[in-house]
């Protein structure tokens, strides 16, 4: 038997990047140019840590274990400890995590050269692989969130990297806001949550949750609503999806760890962690997969027609993270198959992180070589000039769409599977077939766009952009051999997990719902995939390769469709012009009333004493017989009262 | 132990008097001198501090809401007393009564700290009169460590009173251009405010000497509170008592709609008037509720207490946030932005329990701090262009690097990111207003729409910070005069605010549990007084 997870080990997982990040953040002059190999260290480090995690006792046999941390907050009902729990579900986040960081930080020593604020980037980077792990750590919903906003920010330090370009600062801004409408929901989720629960630990929560559930059905499912919505910022669903186009601004290795393999999972890591709160909202778990389908295809559509080739990637990820949550609300269908849905969501999340990031990272070292050039416009057939580059975002693509075999394809197939259990079974046929039809038409798009990239990025005749100049080559090994590395998960790993079942039994355990039981493999599923997959991949051939005139009449006849998906359905003029502008006339409007209402007002108040004083001057005439006067009268008044009386 | 208190309250004011003694043409002596008496202050607070953990639990029976862990007490005046009856009961005393217990303690340190950094971010821009204006600064601060540590309601109301002078001076001598008008108006709205407050307070001797003849020193809080446990004031009677005393504390806030003396004011006092105007004085108002409203007059804050409150509060929040949006002037920005945090910080306070009571506690210190330090940064901005405009610097981070970090770090420690101090604060004011409405089976409407703020928050800072630290460098003509970074004067005074709120941010477990004794006394006095106000009412119509 292994032996038990021990202190060292585990909370090493989180601090040794933080404790790299510290050094960089404190002293990155004297690092310098050498401060990436503090943050692959720590990051190896951390690596080796999570894999030694992954086959330690309490992980492998599937009781999972939780380590007490430092007490951060104790008032009233809430108390919050910095715990930190270790499960099958953490252990393979983890290893993920810290895998492809780790390449990402060697591939950003190549990338970032010569940039001003290296040191600045390591640490950031850094920053977020602490961050990052220890959201998928914590023990608790408040804990969560803590860690969840510290990924924003690194996101936001991130994107904002090139802080004087004015596009970057705000899609810096734009990512930090947007993710604040999300935590808006996922903040009020969680005091609801501690006011139903009177806790926030996982284990209390998730035991009390069926009994909870009988008691106000209703409040469980506006739990999970709330809890959705702050999984819908962090991980880009439709209407909030709208900053993860615009965080491509940061740079390339960014964009491929956080997001596109990390951080904008962990909306997804959360709702498969919430599984036995979301069994008891049927109606939740509808919406979840609602959205889901509808942003996989909105997403997917808008990414066929962009030039940049990052935006193109950018789209995918969001309809990617679109058919993980398909994937999670399809556990509804029926109890039998909730741990499968979650599973196949779940595994989908973990071989997608190794091929989107294998593919903005060939991106990247696409815009190496260009110089910094990223339209797809200004450059064609790089295949000979940038063979290493071109085999492997081959190797990404091909997984991405869902070429037979492949991680993408294996996993895709167990998540359109879930949802096309519920076409034939529970209570809401139609609806899932509308879903199953999103997804496999999402499926279609995604194999042609991904293949359009890449005919227009390495097939045609060779064109370089001027900003290259005259020395476009290959790039160094520091970042292809990252690329060929992560080639490896992104063929092979589906395969070897997935249809063997070793994932599913291996997460099973911690899903919280009981064991998915008997592996199936799903042939129908598989046939009407791989047969998209392939139909999207010689679509694109097509259009690009076979006859490029095919594009441009495509263009024209679908002229307004066309124009739709490259304005990106015009979301952002929409935001603009129902919230921000709205908002901002709102603000004008209120100091309009604190100018003319308010102060007015006062001025009024303050005017009164001045008129007072005025009314009564003349009274103070100076004139002695007019004095005299009123004295008489008043005299003569008395005198009448007493008389009277 | 309680002979620091004096030295701590009356150390500035002594330290001003000795800097007119020894005036200095250039203003050197005044410079040192203040530093040096602000300095001594800080230490002796943080030496309470360090000991006050350790401090023997004073004496409290069940009865007790309001209690400080040590005290100084004297006999000032003493009257007879006669009863409307015409009978004669004991004699009415009149104290100067310090005392400290875990809030008055985080408040006194908050204030010191504040000090220093007032004293030398005006080292090299205060050329004018520097003698009086570093004994304002002084003399302010003796003025807000009294009102902190007073339990007497009329010391209380002495200090109160007494920090508007010195502000006012500062304000209208060394403020900016529209300053007369700015602190006229400051003072004049305050005044007005303070002085409803004390017909407040007089009618509440007065109740209090007629109706309860056994209390020797009727002006006492913790005596005072103590007895109104046993013989609570009729709720008419509390009612209109609370409309009274509340009507200083709202305007100092301020809050909404009584807060359009605060934006001016802060445009056009000079940066340390601003730090302490917005660090420590709004708290006064806070303070002020928490100190004699919440525990003398338990009903009116339940009714009518939380429903105008919360309201008045969370449209505060709202306005605060969006009118803070569409400013040009950073200053500006930062003042309207304090309208938002402080509707948090009477939010959490009128959730009236424990996770409330203690968020709005930490939010009063996290928003002297954050703030304080945002004023701080936009002063050392000022101080090299001679603008707050947003439309006419930009891009300052690729100039002014650690000055950025530092604002950066203050921008997100404001709006409430989690490992910072702004979150503990706003996180807990949100839960306890939750809390207190869910638990009385009400949609939290004052929660969810606060909370709102915490969006609007992040939205103007980075707009903010996009506009002016971000982007391409556009810089005023600074004709010819070198510009630098953070020079060691500047990291010296915001080094420790900031390691402050990252500090809180990390373990807020200290300062809770510094508070937590107060805070305690106070709930279980809302916990009895709902108790009984269900039966209460059965129980007249019986009669």
């Amino acid at each position: 038997m292994s032996e038990p997870i021990d202190q060292l080990t585990a909370w090493l997982i989180p601090l040794a990047p933080l404790a790299s990040a510290v050094i960089i953040a404190l002293f990155g002059k004297l690092f310098g140019e050498g401060s990436h190999r503090l943050t692959v260290t720590g990051l190896l480090i951390a690596f080796f840590c999570a894999a030694r995690v992954l086959v330690m006792k309490e992980t492998s046999d599937g009781t999972g274990v939780v380590l007490r941390g430092p007490e951060w907050m104790s008032v009233g009902a809430l108390q919050i400890f910095a715990d930190i729990r270790i499960d099958t579900m953490t252990a393979i986040m983890l290893c993920m995590v810290t895998f492809v960081s780790t390449l990402v930080a060697i591939y950003a020593s190549g990338y970032m050269h010569g940039q001003p604020g290296y040191p600045r980037f390591f640490a950031a980077l850094s920053l977020f692989v602490f961050s990052m792990c220890m959201l998928v750590l914590s023990n608790n919903f408040l804990m969560l969130f803590v860690f969840w906003e510290a990924v924003g920010l690194c996101s936001y330090l991130l994107i904002g990297f090139w802080f004087s370009k004015p596009s970057a600062a705000a899609a810096a801004k734009k990512a930090f806001v947007v993710n604040r409408i999300g935590d808006f929901g996922f903040m009020m989720g969680i005091f609801l949550l501690l006011m139903t629960f009177g806790t926030l630990d996982y284990d209390s929560v998730f035991k009390m949750a069926g009994d909870v559930a009988e008691q106000h059905p209703q409040t469980i499912t506006i739990i999970c609503l709330l809890l959705f919505v702050g999984a819908m910022g962090k991980s880009a669903q439709a209407p909030l999806h709208v900053w993860l186009p615009d965080a491509m601004e940061g740079p390339t290795p960014v964009s491929a760890l956080i997001h596109a393999a990390t951080m904008v999972t962990a909306g997804v890591y959360m709702v498969a962690r919430c599984t036995p709160l979301f069994v008891h909202a049927p109606t939740a778990q509808l919406v979840v997969a609602g959205v889901g389908a509808v942003t996989a295809l909105l997403a997917a559509f808008m990414g066929m027609t962009q030039y940049d080739l990052k935006r193109v990637l950018a789209y995918s990820t969001v309809s990617q993270l679109g058919l993980m949550f398909l994937g999670l609300g399809s556990a509804v269908v029926s109890h039998d198959l909730a741990t499968a849905a979650v599973t196949a969501s779940m595994f989908h999340l973990f071989t997608h992180a190794f091929f989107k990031a294998l593919l903005f990272l060939g991106a990247g070292s696409v815009m190496h070589a260009m110089g910094d050039v990223i339209d797809m416009r200004r450059f064609s057939g790089l295949r000979r000039l940038m063979p290493k580059t071109h085999i492997t975002f081959l190797c990404g693509s091909l997984a991405l769409a869902g070429f037979p075999l492949l991680s993408g394809f294996w996993s895709k197939d167990e998540v359109l599977a879930a949802v096309m259990a519920g076409t034939h079974e529970g209570t809401h046929q139609g609806y899932f077939k509308l879903l199953a039809a999103a997804g496999l038409i999402t499926s279609l798009l995604t194999a042609f766009y991904t293949f359009r990239a890449y005919f227009m990025t390495f097939w045609g005749e060779e064109r370089i952009p001027e900003e290259a100049g005259h020395h476009a080559h290959e790039s160094p090994a520091s970042m292809t051999t990252p690329l060929m590395i992560l080639a490896i998960p992104a063929l092979l790993i589906g395969g070897l997990l997935g249809p063997t079942g070793f994932f599913g039994n291996f997460l099973g355990h911690t899903v919280g719902l009981g064991h998915e039981g008997e592996h199936h493999l799903h042939w129908d599923v598989m046939a009407i995939s791989a047969g998209v997959a392939l139909a999207g991949i010689f679509g694109a051939w097509l259009f690009y390769v076979q006859s490029p005139g095919l594009a441009k009449a495509g263009r024209t006849a679908l002229a307004p469709l066309y124009h739709l998906s490259l304005n990106q359905l015009y979301l952002d003029q929409l935001f603009t012009w129902i919230i921000v502008k709205p908002l901002w006339v709102l603000g004008w409007i209120g100091l309009m009333i604190e100018r003319f209402v308010i102060d007015a007002l006062l001025d009024f108040i303050a005017w009164v004493p001045n008129l007072v004083g005025k009314a009564l001057r003349p009274l103070q005439n100076g004139l002695v017989q007019s004095y005299a006067l009123v004295m008489a009268l008043g005299l003569a008044a008395i005198l009448a009262a007493m008389m009277l009386r | 132990m309680t002979f620091l208190l004096p030295i701590l309250i009356f150390l500035p004011a002594a330290a001003a008097v000795l800097l007119m003694l020894l005036r200095s043409p250039d203003g050197s002596v005044a410079r040192w001198g203040a530093l040096l008496g602000s300095l001594a202050t800080l230490g002796v607070s943080l030496i309470i501090a360090s000991q006050f953990a350790e401090l023997p639990k004073p004496e409290s029976t069940s009865d007790t809401v309001v209690q400080p862990k040590f005290e100084v007490r004297h006999d000032w005046l003493t009257f007879k007393r006669t009863l409307p009856n015409g009978t004669l009961a004991s004699d009415v005393k009149l104290e100067f009564y310090f005392g400290m217990d875990g809030t008055s303690l985080l408040m006194a340190i908050l204030t010191a700290l504040l000090t220093v950094s007032a004293v030398l971010i005006s080292w090299q821009t205060i050329k004018d009169r520097a003698t009086e204006y570093y004994a304002c600064l002084l003399i302010l601060e003796t003025g807000l460590l009294g009102a902190f540590t007073s339990f007497d309601l009329l010391l209380f109301y002495v200090f109160f009173e007494f920090t508007l002078i010195p502000l006012f001076l500062l304000v209208g001598i060394w403020g900016g251009p529209d300053r007369r008008y700015a602190a006229g108006k400051f003072f004049l709205y305050t005044l007005c405010g303070s002085l409803v407050t004390l017909i407040g307070l007089v009618s509440l001797g007065t109740w209090v000497i007629n109706n309860l003849p056994g209390l020797e020193t009727p002006f006492s809080i913790p005596d005072l509170s103590a007895a109104l446990v046993q013989k609570p004031i009729p709720t008419n009677i509390q009612v209109m008592l609370f409309l009274l005393l509340s009507a200083g504390f709202v305007i100092k806030v301020p809050l909404f709609p009584f807060h359009s003396w605060l934006p001016l004011a802060h445009t056009e006092a000079p940066t340390a008037g601003s730090v302490l105007l917005a660090g420590v004085l709004l708290k006064l108002g806070t303070y002020g509720f928490l100190r004699i409203c919440l525990p003398l007059l338990p009903s009116a804050c339940i009714s009518p207490g939380v429903p105008i409150i919360a309201t008045l509060s969370v449209v505060g929040i709202i306005f605060g946030a969006l009118a803070a949006l569409v400013q040009n002037d950073i200053k500006k920005l930062v003042a309207y932005s304090s309208v938002s945090h402080l509707g948090f910080c009477m939010l959490g306070l009128f959730a009236l329990n424990q996770e409330g009571i203690s968020g709005s506690i930490l939010q009063m210190i996290n928003h002297g701090l954050s703030t304080g330090a945002l004023f701080l940064v936009i002063g050392m901005v000022y101080d090299r262009y001679h603008t707050r405009k947003m439309d006419e610097i930009g891009g300052l981070a690729s100039h002014l690097k650690l000055i950025s970090i530092c604002m950066v770090f203050t921008c997100f420690s404001s709006m409430g990111l989690p490992g910072l101090n702004g979150f503990v604060g706003e996180v807990l004011c949100l839960i306890g207003m939750f809390k207190a409405q869910t638990s009385q089976h009400v949609f939290p409407w004052y929660a969810v729409l606060g909370a709102t703020g915490v969006i609007l928050g992040a939205w103007y800072l980075m707009t903010m910070m996009q506009k002016a630290f971000f982007g391409p460098l556009r810089l005023p003509d600074t004709h010819g005069e070198e510009i630098h970074d953070l020079q060691p004067r500047e990291a010296l005074l915001l080094i420790p605010i900031l390691a402050l709120c990252l500090w809180i941010g990390v373990a807020p477990q200290t300062l809770l549990d510094t508070i937590d004794p107060d805070v305690k006394k106070i709930v279980r006095l809302y916990d009895r007084v709902r108790g009984e106000n269900q039966p209460a009412v059965t129980s007249v119509d019986v009669e």
